[in-house]
């Protein structure tokens, strides 16, 4: 028995020198020397080597070869099968024998994007024929490969492939820590690739348009939302790919405020240190209001700005009993009241706080406040409009527009 | 224009927050916390000045029965109230120049102030025995609050909510609780205060009320958004009482909603049989919510607070589930025009996983 260095035994190939799919069966020459078909240089070689040498290419190398100062007086045979994960038969061979002097060589490149990922297999017979003397040579009958093929994997923050969720905030940046981009990382999962030098990739698959990718060319990326899911859907998905070779979707959900409505309301009657307790001094209606998203959850804290663009002075009160000036409804008075931003701090958790008042302390309110459900003699109306997710009265996402309205005996949104 | 001039009306629908400092932060940030009366308010331009009469001192270096200069620096329009008489309560100074102290609004914060919020309000005599303390073992903090809910409450009675926003010590639960013991408004603050806070006896109290809290009844509306937003306890005892709320009778629309909508937020195994009933409800909205809840159990959607809605980890970090399979993660909730759909996958899918009621858990 002898060995030779499998380079030199079969140039053609670049062999793995790690592979643990790879099989060289190597026969010295103990075939019979009276025969002359035969010497110490005779080696009798089986090929077979089922690699991974890209990122979406399985290799199949598979024949039979004798070499030496006899070679030409021997005819070389192989029977194969490979099969992709599932049993798949993806090539066979009943058995092939070459001509006398010339090896039996076949080779295969395969796509796990087209077959899947999980395990491949092959098995092969191997034979060489010297008809000199009649006698057959069986270099490492059977052999037997197997191949797992890992799909590449994508890991979001926090851990896990996902569904994944995160903001979108009608194009502004992330505000008050809520976050509009997710740094996702990708995971080709080559294991011992012979040779590879992977492309990769990222891209959108359902709603591709939705988020963005920082880079779609190497293992990490950093997605930005580019628009809001239609509901508590993850009906956005994107991919990770190695040669084409994808990664499962990834489901996302890019939740977005939707809406803004109120929780509760107090009616005040004594505002503004209208401490008289016989005396109605007139009223504060307060509103808290709390903001929701796609899956109908209240929001935690969120910058919100309100703008009031139009006034109204409503006629119908009677003359005499009060008559409602412009003043109020005026632009450049209405600033003595909303000093400083519009943003509004919230109460708690969960909710903001506004107000509707109309005070008179010393002269007393008549007639008496209520709770707001009333619908007596509307003084004023103003539209209300309500933006989060920015500082800048009237910019952000549009989340609620009000009418508020001015009673005489109490106020309402 | 006669009334505009001599009324000296002021309407406002200010962006103006009026929500209250949290009580930590007046803690720290005072030098000196006492209980006192104010006396002689003088207002200049947003500035208002008056004596205090320092009755008790909770902290600081401040002598009881002293006389104290104080000046308060509205951060927007104020008006000094028409006042007939000087308000008691507990106030919160910081030290200023010229032997001045300086007011910290206690309940009023941003660019409408009010003057009555200066100050939290105290018991005018000895407290109840539900809230008396022990000094030199109750904190600071908690003296503060059994105070305030022994005071009577002023214009508006649901400040304290606001004060006491995220305090959940025992001196906190022990005056919410007292306050949910009396009638009216206060009641109402303090079953709204015991249900933000987590408390089982806050859910058990609204649900005796469940019928009688219906819309327009005031503070209705406060118990049910607190219920809503806020109650996120897993307690079976409480979820057994949400549940009997949102499939109940006799409980109000907004009452069965806002315990639906709790559970759904919730959805722990012992809500599951609740949801069961909500989806074969003859309601589109219950069967909504029965969906709601049993998608989100089953995928191992996390439960909301006021933390997890911001990087919306709730929704990203799984938790362990026996049921959950790429199928089911793809129904966990709808688009707007397809409940239907939604409902009926659920619906199908708890009558092909009926064990998922007698076994919840992962094995």
């Amino acid at each position: 028995m002898s060995r030779i260095d499998s380079k030199s035994a079969k140039k053609s190939f670049s062999f793995c020198a790690v592979s643990l799919w790879s099989v060289f069966a190597l026969l010295g020459s103990n075939t019979p020397a009276y025969a002359q078909c035969s010497d110490g240089s005779t080696l009798h070689l089986a090929i077979a080597s089922l690699t991974r040498t890209g990122g979406n290419t399985v290799t199949y190398d598979i024949g039979t070869e004798t070499t030496g100062d006899y070679a030409a007086d021997w005819q070389n045979y192989v029977d194969f099968s490979e099969s992709a994960p599932g049993s798949t038969v993806m090539h066979s061979n009943s058995g092939t024998w070459s001509s006398a002097g010339q090896e039996v060589y076949y080779s295969y490149n395969d796509q796990p994007s087209v077959y899947g990922p999980g395990n491949y297999s092959a098995s092969s017979d191997h034979e060489a024929y010297a008809s000199c003397y009649g006698y057959s040579i069986y270099p490492g009958n059977p052999v037997g490969l197997s191949l797992a093929v890992t799909q590449p994997t994508v890991t979001v923050p926090g851990g896990g492939s996902g569904p994944y969720a995160f903001w979108y905030l009608g194009g502004y940046p992330n505000t008050d820590n809520y976050p509009i981009t997710a740094n996702f990382t990708g995971n080709p999962n080559l294991g011992t690739c012979s040779g590879c030098n992977p492309v990769y990739g990222w891209q959108g698959v359902d709603r591709p348009g939705a988020v963005s990718f920082s880079s779609t060319t190497s293992t990490s990326t950093t997605l930005t939302s580019q628009t809001a899911s239609y509901g508590a859907v993850y009906d956005v998905s994107v991919v990770f790919t190695v040669d084409g070779f994808s990664s499962p979707e990834v489901m996302i959900n890019l939740n977005t405020p939707v809406g803004l409505t109120l929780a509760s309301s107090n009616q005040v009657s004594n505002p503004a240190g209208c401490s008289n307790p016989s005396v109605y001094g007139g009223y504060d209606n307060q509103f808290y209001y709390y903001e929701y998203d796609l899956w109908n959850y209240a929001l935690a804290p969120l910058t919100t700005n309100e703008s009031n663009d139009v006034y109204t002075d409503l006629t119908t009160i009677g003359a005499g009993s009060w008559h409602y000036s412009s003043a109020w409804g005026d632009d450049s008075v209405w600033s003595n009241y909303v000093t400083g931003s519009n943003v509004y701090p919230w109460a708690n958790s969960y909710e903001f706080l506004d107000h509707i008042i109309a005070y008179n302390c010393s002269a007393g309110w008549t007639p008496p406040p209520v709770q707001p459900a009333g619908l007596n003699s509307p003084v004023q109306s103003a539209t209300q409009q309500f933006h989060a997710a920015d500082q800048t009265t009237g910019q952000g996402i549009s989340v609620n527009d009000y009418i508020q309205t001015w009673y005489t005996d109490h106020g309402t949104n | 224009m006669l009334i505009r001039v001599s009324l000296l009306l002021l309407a406002a629908a200010t962006c103006e927050p009026l929500s209250a400092t949290p009580l930590s932060a007046l803690v720290s940030g005072s030098d000196a916390i006492v209980a006192g009366t104010e006396v002689g308010a003088a207002q200049a331009g947003n500035t208002i000045l008056f004596n205090l009469n320092v009755e008790r001192v909770f902290s600081g270096s401040v002598q009881m029965g002293a006389t104290l200069n104080v000046v308060w620096n509205a951060r927007g329009v104020v008006s000094l109230p028409d006042k007939p008489s000087a308000y008691r309560g507990i106030w919160f100074l910081k030290s200023g120049a010229n032997a001045t102290w300086e007011c910290i609004s206690a309940g009023a914060s941003g660019n409408a102030e009010f003057f009555p919020d200066l100050s939290l309000p105290i018991s005018d005599g000895s407290l109840p025995a539900q809230l008396a303390y022990d000094a030199a073992s109750t904190t600071l903090t908690d003296q503060i609050i059994l105070e305030t809910a022994a005071g009577s409450p002023r214009s508006n009675s649901r400040m304290i909510l606001d004060v006491i926003s995220g305090v959940n010590t025992p001196g906190a639960l022990r005056a919410l609780s007292y306050l949910a013991s009396l009638t009216g408004d206060q009641s109402i603050v303090g079953i709204t205060g015991l249900i933000r806070a987590g408390g089982t006896g806050g859910i058990l109290a609204a649900e005796a009320q469940a019928g009688t809290l219906t819309a327009g009844v005031p503070g209705a509306d406060l118990v049910a958004s607190a219920i809503r937003f806020f109650f996120r306890s897993t307690d079976p005892t409480a979820i057994a009482s949400l549940g009997r709320i949102a499939t109940s009778g006799t409980a109000s629309p907004l009452m069965r909603d806002a315990a639906a909508t709790a559970l759904v937020a919730i959805h722990s195994a012992a809500a599951l049989s609740v949801f069961a009933t909500l989806l074969s409800s003859p309601s589109q909205a219950s069967q909504i919510y029965g969906a709601q809840g049993l998608s989100y159990f089953v995928n191992g959607v996390g439960i909301p607070t006021a933390e997890t809605m911001v990087t919306l980890s709730h929704l990203n970090q799984r938790q362990p589930s026996a049921y959950r399979t790429p199928d089911t993660d793809k129904h966990i909730g709808y688009v707007p025009g397809q409940q239907g759909a939604f409902i009926n996958f659920w619906q199908t899918w708890l009558a092909a996983h009926p064990q998922v009621l007698s076994s919840p858990t992962p094995q």
